[in-house]
């Protein structure tokens, strides 16, 4: 009765419903769905990427269902190219043609610049199993990340001394390299050649793994942290919610460190511990709901992708709902990194050092990096999600495509950017006193929750009723107010105190005259 | 799908294996003295009092039952964030643009979803069960 509207005619249009997801790997699948059931099941069946000429073997497994495959022969005779087109999508089978609607084009990406199309290719060319080269890059790709970790992280510590060094009138670390820029490497050494201790009240094998699932909980979010267009391990379709699962793994790495110790001060550091990160868990995650919104998507690219390279063009400034949420976010990552003002897990004037207080050698130093370490983390999902991540002004992705420096000069901008986001963790640190644990729990479940759901709220509302130009108009402004307006006038108050701090304090110290 | 998520694996082993790795090395240049002291749970310099193992506040453990609560709430607001502007267009989407107009379907089902959650987090408040007074 209902066949007649929807009757499967010749190079119908608009017959095609969706077709998800687009950007496609090797060994992916592509699943196109029809507005009706139409397909003939065991029929031969292909689909058409129609503005790249591209056709995908496929079979119909349902009515309304078509699965097409992106193996290796259609790898093959694209010769490995990345290909990449705004197109509408034809389903062919026998003799029928049926297409999606030419107002809705899919954002068609095929074997997108990856690590692991690096892998596709080798494998490809190379002789020997296809597995080898496979488990080969992807190693070399891990080893490209987690390399710098601990440099990373020692440096953060380096940078960190210094900076508080200057804020408590002393020099910080200056004796190991240039201005003492290889403090880490020597601290590093003097740990490695510590004297290991398991407590004999311990649990020994629950002791010996917490700082493992520390390391892992933080090692697994580089994963999907886009530090530019193309160097991402990668790009993962729940990018976003797969960064919000692993970063609490650090979490059950303190309770297990705290409770195998079988001590007074790491019980209490990890009880602590655990109740303030899994409480900030959820602000964290509500504050970035309005991100996932705006984007419309959880993957990590595509969130820096909907962004654009003007500062008013980032989601920070977007409306006053993601500004308020980064704000939200900002703090309960400060709270999940246990950093000052939320520092009370190891409060050291309270609780000797937390839950790592038996801990000693380089089995303790593995929580510091973690902690060093996330600090850099926090700052590049920062970046990514509320400050463009890589994108640079007027730059579109056929020019990222032509020139691998414009690629580069947008690592450094995340790099920037991200460092800069480490500076104002380091300055809150050295600023702020802690706060205490009733206080630390009331601003999270009586603060920071409700106005987060209110952000989300309002940020729907926002998307709903504000007409586009509205919200260009709304951006800009943001961008004139809170950026230029209140971030200029609070760096020329930094920038008078620095003159004052200088003349009065480091100068006397230093034995310099005032200038 | 599987493609995408094996890096995953890779950096499971990596991260374990470096750990393992610089661990081990720790153990060739450390030096090795356990005396009863040293491996005696730190309280200060003095013996030890009592076990470590003892009640712990009750709040411990309300703030993780409310956990449990509310973040498999936000995980499951996120599947329909992702799709909230196509779920309040009626027409055709070009990217993030709609072409069609503005439906009341995606906010008005989700402001019932909060509404039940907030009614929660009020009860919850109410009954002095958050914070840490």
């Amino acid at each position: 009765m209902l066949v007649a509207g929807c009757g499967a005619g010749d190079g119908e249009t608009a017959a095609i419903r969706d077709a998800r997801p687009t950007r496609l790997q090797r060994g992916e699948r592509m699943l196109v769905e029809a507005s009706s059931p139409i397909f003939d099941v065991g029929a031969p069946t292909s689909v058409l990427i129609d503005a790249l000429g591209v056709t995908l073997p496929a079979r119909a497994v349902a009515a309304g269902r078509v699965v097409a495959d992106v193996d290796a022969s259609v790898e093959r005779a694209l010769g490995g190219r990345h290909l990449a087109a705004q197109s509408t999508i034809t389903v062919v089978q026998s003799e029928q043609r049926w297409s999606s609607d030419p107002r809705t084009r899919f954002a068609v990406d095929l074997f997108p610049h990856s690590l692991q199309h690096l892998a596709n290719g080798w494998a490809a060319h190379l002789p020997g199993p296809a597995w080898l080269w496979w488990a080969a890059a992807l190693l070399m790709a891990a080893a490209i990340v987690a390399g710098p970790l601990p440099v990373i992280a020692g440096l953060i510590v380096v940078w960190e001394r210094k900076v508080s060094g200057y804020m408590g009138s002393r020099l910080g670390p200056n004796r190991v390299g240039p201005n003492g820029w290889l403090q880490w490497l020597a601290d590093g050494l003097k740990l490695l050649m510590k004297e290991d201790i398991i407590p004999t009240e311990a649990d020994p094998h629950l002791f010996r793994a917490a700082p493992y699932l520390a390391f892992l909980g933080l090692f697994l979010t580089f994963v999907v942290l886009p530090f530019s267009r193309y160097l991402i391990v990668s790009d993962l379709d729940i990018g976003l919610l797969f960064l919000l699962s692993v970063t609490p793994l650090v979490v059950v790495s303190i309770i297990m460190g705290g409770w195998s110790s079988n001590s007074k001060w790491s019980l209490l550091g990890g009880m602590r511990s655990a109740a303030q990160i899994i409480s900030y868990e959820l602000p964290a995650s509500v504050a970035l709901l309005t991100v996932a919104t705006l984007a419309g998507s959880l993957s990590t690219q595509s969130i820096v992708a909907s962004q654009g390279g003007w500062p008013w063009q980032w989601y920070l400034f977007h409306d006053p709902f993601t500004l308020v949420a980064f704000f939200i976010w900002f703090g309960s990552a400060l709270a999940e990194g246990n950093r000052t003002p939320f520092d009370l897990p190891e409060a050291e004037s309270e609780l000797v050092s937390g839950y790592n207080t038996e801990y000693s050698g380089f089995r303790f130093s593995l929580f510091p990096l973690v902690e060093w370490v996330n600090i850099a983390v926090i700052g590049a999902v920062g970046t990514m999600l509320f400050l463009g991540g890589w994108r640079i002004p007027l730059v579109d992705a056929a020019l990222l495509e032509r020139h691998w420096w414009i690629d580069l000069a947008g690592f450094a901008l995340f790099i920037a950017k991200d460092l800069s986001i480490v500076f104002v963790v380091i300055w809150i640190r050295w600023t702020l006193p802690r706060f205490r644990v009733d206080q630390m729990m009331n601003l999270c479940w009586k603060y920071f929750i409700p106005f987060a759901f209110i952000c989300f709220v309002g940020e729907l509302a926002w998307l709903w009723l504000v007409p586009p130009l509205a919200q260009t108009i709304v951006s800009i402004a943001g961008f004139a107010i809170f950026g230029v307006g209140f971030g200029g006038w609070f760096l020329s108050r930094v920038r008078y105190n620095a003159r004052r701090y200088q003349d009065l304090v480091l100068n006397d110290a230093l034995g310099r005259v005032n200038s | 799908m599987a493609v995408s998520y094996s890096p995953i694996l890779v950096a499971i082993l990596f991260a374990v294996g470096f750990g393992l790795v610089f661990l081990a090395l720790a153990m060739f240049m450390g030096p090795k003295h356990e005396t009863a002291e040293k491996l005696a749970p730190f309280e200060c310099g003095s013996e030890p009092i009592g076990s470590p193992r003892v009640r712990f506040s009750v709040k411990f453990y309300q703030v993780a039952i409310l956990f449990l609560v509310f973040d498999i709430e936000t995980a499951f607001l996120y599947p329909w964030a992702v799709l909230y502007r196509k779920l309040s267009c009626t027409g055709a989407m070009y990217g993030l643009v709609c072409s069609g107009n503005v439906t009341f379907f995606g906010l008005t089902e989700m402001v019932v979803f909060l509404a039940i959650l907030v009614v929660g987090l009020a009860y919850v408040w109410r009954k002095k069960a958050i914070g840490w007074g």
